[in-house]
């Protein structure tokens, strides 16, 4: 393998020219120039910008939360990100740093930009999936046990491999589920830039091809946020990219050193299984995608990873048959509507969905026009760039069959960004950009050899990754929650907490935990996850969106509550209560939108409904005797 | 073992400290280290040495210890749960100390069929590169480690109140409905110090059960219990509502229960 940065194309200019000459003199290579050169390493100058970009994210994300109509925090923010990306990026696009430089890069550039969520939301994990594990890592620590029933999602309680493994860093250190959570996931987000250097360079040959396409891979829409979550794609993304690292480095190798790599790469395709479902397909379908690619060329035949393959597909299979076959009920639907919308759309018969635009309840928000103008910017950059690398893959690598399946990942990832146009398909598409983007980066990272020498191709390659950056985040994060919101607030030296908050810690100090709730989003998961009481939300697989927001207290609401033994019901007045993103904080002044008032108080004063907690937006009904005495 | 296995005496050594302060230390600032240790690096790093005796460059060795550890712990906890000893802190920390052992012994036998030397001079010739940083790299890396100690601590801090409304708490609950007694509670989350008036009546009469003024600073917390007489009827409500003293004209929270046995 190499260690040098040995570009191709400019190795073969130079010994073009070296020929020509009739003294037999040559032009240097570029690792020779970067060793002749007086040449002081600026990874630790870049780590402090980086980090001071960081600490700059952290103030604006601070005023936003104490002022979250701030246009100094969101600049703060934006300028935080682009100091540490971008300047890390134009060193790494150029011959300069050496490879384990390129690597201690890409591994800080990945924490710092790991961090960034963390100082988002520094207190709890709060978006909408993260406390969906979070209760399920809870539940394995009370119970000692796998498989509980997950009142929210009841799928991700079969795929258990973060929250067990959470869990055992919380049982055996004492951590919170919250702190073990945030080791877990910073220690695997290091697996995935590793894993990802070494698959792109194990397929280019370049170390600085590989750190190009890894940081294009840090830009793509999902990585800041969606893939730094508490949530089981997280942990299952790094084993992926482990899984194929593995499986190149063994189909590159032979004798004892090729059945390590394989045992490697057999024991991260089967962990990927039991850890998110998703996941596991996308592994089955790129190794059988290489597969099937290596097996089309007499020459290209052992290349194709068969055993490692069939060891992916046998432990996703089984799982999916014998511990989890809910995904199918899961999962089926959604992708069914999304390709069911996506073909109304494309023959008129719906109209398509708003481009940037974000819905929390009712409230639908939109991104500013200048970020608006870079999520298009980045996508036609793509677009652009991605002929440029398939031509070099066609030219230099289509007899490797990673590179190839990779190279059609790109291109799936470019036919799929208009299904972000049709509501049911626009989740989707998002997410599967975090697979995807790996063969975009791939190709990208190769396109960017073919045109441009060195130094202007660092500059270049600058602008490129900011607009990627910007771009990929305006698409793929909700913007009423790019910036982060007052979960917790000072006031005369004291801490106050949001109302979703106070309420699920008055139940578990005043009701006692293990109480049946059925409550709006945000407060429902409060309950569930901080309450310690087992709550059902508005989406319930019963109807529970009727229990909350229907006009009046039916027979039908009565036998709802009667049928899952419901003794409390907590009403949200805000329509943000009902938002699993944003309905967790403090609300602005003068920033309010409430449901129907019928909606809200038709518990009052109904026969045998006590009104126990009033927090103003917030109340808590005890129904146990509506239905005891009903039923 | 050789001294080219100090790696795997510290493995060893790391999982066995692992499991005793996770088993008999409470304090969880000692139990940390050793634990995260055990479950992200230690029984990857000695399965990589088992299956990549030789040595390896950094990379691929931090990479194949650090997601082997991973993998060993979605797979081991699916075997711990299948086996039926529960997951706990003794069962993980046993049985991933266990495999370390294990793996130790079977590292070192893969090592020593190796031709020994070309693994101590790897490691000695790692050793001779070593040099003692620049100040500057010193100061530099300094920096770095303040700047993102300080993002920490900024994210931490509560944010402040000038852009949010405040609000208040106001709670009932029956201790023992038959007898008619209850708690009551009032937290502040304003943002300021606030007067309130609480009353409390029983429908049943209605008669005055509590009455009182409070100042409650943000943050502060009222509790009270009281109980009401239960009419021969069988049942009565209690009601509870909160003024502001500056608004005394419409309750600001209430709440209510339900005493005795309802319908009786």
């Amino acid at each position: 393998m190499s260690t040098t940065d040995p570009i191709p194309a400019l190795e073969a200019a130079h010994r073009r020219a070296g020929r020509a000459r009739p003294n037999g003199s040559r032009l240097p290579l570029p690792e020779e120039l970067r060793l002749l050169g007086t040449r002081r390493s600026l990874l630790l100058p870049l780590t402090l910008v980086a980090s001071i970009g960081l600490l700059v994210v952290s103030v604006g994300l601070a005023l936003s939360r104490s002022n979250p109509a701030s246009n100094f925090a969101e600049m703060l923010f934006w300028l935080g990100l682009i100091v540490l990306v971008v300047p890390f990026a134009s060193w790494l696009a150029g011959v300069g740093p050496t490879r384990g430089e390129r690597v201690a890069a890409l591994v800080i550039v990945g924490v710092l930009l790991y961090l960034v969520k963390v100082v988002h939301d520094p207190y709890t994990f709060i978006y909408s999936d993260e406390w969906v594990h979070t209760y399920n890592a809870q539940e394995i620590v009370r119970t000692g046990a796998l498989y509980h029933a997950n009142p929210l999602i009841p799928v991700t309680a079969r795929y258990p491999g973060l929250e067990a493994t959470t869990a055992a860093i919380s049982s055996t250190t004492g951590l919170s589920v919250f702190a073990s959570g945030l080791v877990l996931l910073g220690v695997a987000r290091i697996v995935l830039v590793l894993a990802l250097f070494m698959v792109f360079e194990r397929l280019t040959g370049s170390a600085r091809v590989a750190s190009i396409a890894s940081v294009v891979y840090l830009t793509n829409p999902n990585f800041l946020f969606w893939s730094a979550q508490f949530s089981y794609e997280s942990l299952a993304l790094p084993l992926i990219a482990l899984a194929a690292a593995s499986t190149i480095a063994a189909m590159r190798s032979k004798g004892p050193e090729r059945r390590s790599w394989t045992v490697v790469a057999c024991l991260a395709a089967a962990a990927v299984a039991p850890t998110h479902h998703l996941s596991s397909w996308a592994l089955c379908v790129f190794l059988l995608a290489t597969c099937a690619i290596a097996a089309i060329r007499p020459q290209t035949r052992s290349q194709a990873p068969w055993l490692i393959a069939g060891v992916a597909v046998a432990s996703t299979a089984l799982w999916f048959a014998f511990v989890a076959p809910s995904t199918g009920t899961y999962l089926f639907p959604v992708i069914g509507r999304a390709i069911n919308q996506t073909w109304d759309t494309v023959v008129g018969r719906t109209s398509g969905r708003g481009l940037f635009q974000a819905a929390g309840g009712t409230h639908v928000q939109l991104a500013p026009t200048w970020q608006r103008a870079f999520a298009v910017a980045s996508v036609a950059l793509v677009v652009v760039g991605l002929p440029f690398g398939l031509l070099r893959v066609w030219r230099k690598h289509r007899g490797n069959a990673f590179v190839v399946a990779l190279a059609i990942a790109a291109v799936v990832y470019v036919a799929i960004v208009p299904m972000r146009l049709v509501p049911a398909a626009w989740e989707t598409s998002n997410r599967s950009s975090e697979f995807l983007f790996i063969g975009v980066a791939l190709v990208l990272g190769l396109a960017g050899l073919t045109a441009w020498s060195s130094r202007r191709f660092a500059l270049g390659a600058s602008a490129f990754i900011g607009v990627l950056l910007v771009g990929g985040l305006v698409a793929g994060w909700p913007p009423r929650v790019l910036l982060s919101l007052p979960y917790r607030a000072s006031a005369n030296g004291a801490t106050l907490t949001s109302a979703p908050a106070l309420t699920a810690a008055w139940a578990s100090n005043v009701l006692g935990p293990g109480q049946r709730f059925i409550a709006p989003q945000a407060v429902g998961r409060e309950l569930l996850v901080h309450g310690h009481e087992l709550t059902w939300v508005t989406d319930a697989p019963f109807d529970a969106r009727t229990v909350l927001y229907g006009p009046d207290v039916t027979s039908g609401i009565v036998t709802t509550l009667g049928n899952h033994r419901v003794s409390y019901v907590a009403v949200d007045r805000r329509v943000s209560g009902d938002d699993a993103m944003a309905g967790y904080f403090f609300p602005a002044v003068g920033d309010r939108e409430f449901i129907d008032p019928t909606e809200f108080h038709k518990y009052d004063d109904f026969p045998g409904v006590d009104r126990l907690l009033d927090v103003g937006d917030i109340v808590v009904y005890d129904v146990n005797r509506l239905w005891n005495v009903t039923g | 073992m050789s001294r080219a296995d100090l790696d795997l005496k510290a493995a060893a050594g790391l999982a066995l400290v692992a499991v005793v302060t996770s088993t008999t230390v409470d304090t969880s600032i000692v139990r940390t280290l050793p634990a995260v240790l055990l479950f992200l690096l230690v029984p990857g790093y000695v399965l990589s040495v088992v299956l990549f005796p030789e040595p390896r460059e950094l990379l691929e060795r931090v990479l194949v210890a650090v997601g082997l550890s991973l993998c060993i712990d979605v797979l081991g906890g699916l075997l711990l749960d299948r086996l039926g000893v529960g997951l706990t802190s003794r069962s993980w920390s046993s049985g991933l100390a266990v495999f370390t052992l294990a793996a130790c012994g079977a590292a070192h036998r893969r090592r020593t069929a190796l031709a020994g030397p070309s693994g101590a001079a790897a490691d000695r010739s790692r050793e001779a590169r070593i040099r003692r940083p620049s100040l500057a790299a010193t100061a530099m890396v300094v920096g770095s480690v303040a700047a993102v100690v300080a993002a920490l601590l900024i994210a931490r801090l509560p944010a402040g109140s000038a852009h949010i409304e405040g609000y208040t708490a106001l709670w009932i609950k029956p201790t023992d409905s038959a007898a008619g007694t209850f708690s009551v509670g009032v937290r502040s989350d304003e943002l300021r110090t606030t007067r309130f008036r609480l009353i409390a009546i029983s429908l049943s009469g209605p008669r005055l059960v509590l009455r009182r003024n409070l100042t409650l600073t943000p943050g502060q917390q009222w509790q009270s219990n009281g109980s009401v007489r239960i009419p021969p009827s069988g049942s009565t409500e209690v009601r509870i509502s909160l003024y502001k003293l500056d608004n005394v004209r419409v309750a600001y929270r209430q709440v209510y229960a339900t005493f005795g046995r309802p319908g009786a």
